[in-house]
C-alpha cells in the first residue's frame, strides 16, 4: 500500500499537471479571469443598422473594433486579483499542493522519528 | 459528504458567483442657467463602448474600455446644434476594464489613477470652435469641430481642446428607436492625454504603460432620459 506521503506527493503532482492542463485549455492566459458583465457589454459589436446609420451620418467608425479584451474564463499562470475567485491559478495551485506534500512527509517524518525513539 | 468537503464547494460556488462592484454614477446635475439655453442631450450609458483607451508602450500593450460614461449635453440655437452651449461627463475609473482584473485593480489603485480618492475622470465642454459642416440630410446633420474644456484627472484639473471632434444631430425616427427613444446627438473624438501632466508618475512608465494614452470615445446621447437600470 501506497505510504501516505508518498500518496500526498502524487496527489500533489496531479494537481499540478491538472492545473497546468486548464491553464492550456484556457488560452494559456498570465492571469486568472473571470466572465465580466461590464466588458461583455463594452465589447458587444454595434448593430448592422446602426452602423449604416452612423456611415450615413457621416461618423462611420465606432470604438468597438477588435481590441484583443475578451469577457471569459481562464485559468492563469498567476492569480488575477484580489477578489478570491480570481485567486486560482496555476501558481496558487502548485504552491498549495507542493506545501501539502511537504507538511506531509514533515509529518511522516516525525512521526517516524518519534516511533524510532 | 462531510463537513469540510461542504464549506470548501460552497466557498468556491460564492466565489465564482460574486460579480465585481458596480461603477456606476448618477448623472451630473444641469445648471438651470444652461439648461435653459438650448435642448438638453443626455447619455447613453450601459451599453456599447463609450470609450477605449490604448497605451503603447516598448514592454506591453494595453487596452481598455468603459461604457459607463454619464453626462448631458446642451446643444446650441437650433440653425446651430453643434455650437453646444455646453456639458460635463463623468467617466466612473472603476468602470475601465483591461480585460485582466488585476491589472485593473492596479489602474484604479493609488498608484494610478487613485479612484478612493479621486472616483472619476472627467470633462466640462466649455465652448466649441472651428465649427464645419460635414454633412448633412432631411433629418440629420453632422459637424467637424473643437471642443474646449477641462479634463479632470486624479485631482488635477487642466485645459483642453479636442481636434477633429464629429458632432451629429438626428431627429427621433423608427431607425433612431432601436438605438434610444428621442433625438438623438452622437460626439465622436480620438485625442491623447499624457499622464504625467495629470499628476500620474509611475516607475512602469515608460516601459510597460506609455506616458501618452490615446482615447477614442463615441457618445451616444438622447433628448429622452435613459431609464435607470433596476
Amino acid at each position: 500500500m501506497m505510504s501516505r506521503p508518498r500518496m500526498a506527493t502524487c496527489t500533489a503532482a496531479a494537481a499540478c499537471v491538472l492545473a497546468m492542463a486548464a491553464w492550456l485549455l484556457t488560452g494559456m492566459e498570465g492571469f486568472t479571469r473571470w466572465p465580466n458583465e461590464r466588458l461583455e457589454q463594452a465589447d458587444q459589436a454595434t448593430s448592422r443598422a446602426e452602423q449604416d446609420l452612423l456611415d450615413e451620418l457621416g461618423i462611420g467608425t465606432t470604438t468597438d473594433a477588435p481590441t484583443g479584451i475578451e469577457s471569459r474564463f481562464a485559468f492563469g499562470l498567476l492569480p488575477g486579483g484580489i477578489d478570491p475567485r480570481h485567486a486560482i491559478s496555476v501558481a496558487t495551485v502548485c504552491t498549495a499542493a507542493a506545501a501539502t506534500a511537504a507538511a506531509s512527509r514533515l509529518i511522516s517524518y516525525a512521526h517516524a522519528r518519534r516511533t524510532k525513539e | 459528504m462531510t463537513q469540510p468537503t461542504t464549506a470548501v464547494f460552497a466557498a468556491l460556488a460564492l466565489m465564482t458567483h460574486a460579480q465585481p462592484p458596480a461603477a456606476v454614477v448618477k448623472e451630473p446635475a444641469i445648471p438651470e442657467s444652461l439648461a435653459a439655453k438650448g435642448t438638453t442631450y443626455h447619455t447613453i450609458t450601459g451599453k456599447q463602448a463609450q470609450v477605449t483607451f490604448t497605451s503603447d508602450a516598448p514592454l506591453q500593450d494595453i487596452v481598455g474600455k468603459s461604457n459607463a460614461v454619464v453626462g448631458w449635453a446642451v446643444a446650441g440655437p437650433a440653425e446651430a446644434p453643434a455650437s453646444l452651449a455646453g456639458g460635463r461627463w463623468l467617466l466612473p475609473v472603476a468602470s475601465l476594464a483591461t480585460g485582466i482584473p488585476l491589472r485593473d485593480e492596479h489602474l484604479a489603485g493609488d498608484h494610478w489613477l487613485d479612484a478612493a480618492k479621486h472616483p472619476c475622470i472627467e470633462f466640462n465642454l466649455e465652448k466649441v470652435e472651428a465649427i464645419e459642416p460635414v454633412k448633412s440630410g432631411s433629418d440629420f446633420a453632422t459637424w467637424s469641430c473643437t471642443l474646449v474644456g477641462t479634463m479632470s484627472m486624479h485631482g488635477t484639473s487642466r485645459p483642453m481642446r479636442v481636434e477633429k471632434a464629429k458632432v451629429s444631430t438626428l431627429k427621433a425616427s423608427e431607425r433612431t428607436a432601436s438605438i434610444a427613444p428621442g433625438d438623438l446627438m452622437f460626439i465622436q473624438c480620438t485625442y491623447e492625454v499624457r499622464l504625467s501632466e495629470f499628476g500620474i508618475t509611475n516607475g512602469d512608465v515608460p516601459d510597460k504603460v506609455a506616458d501618452t494614452i490615446k482615447l477614442e470615445q463615441m457618445l451616444r446621447l438622447s433628448t429622452i432620459p435613459q431609464k435607470a437600470e433596476p
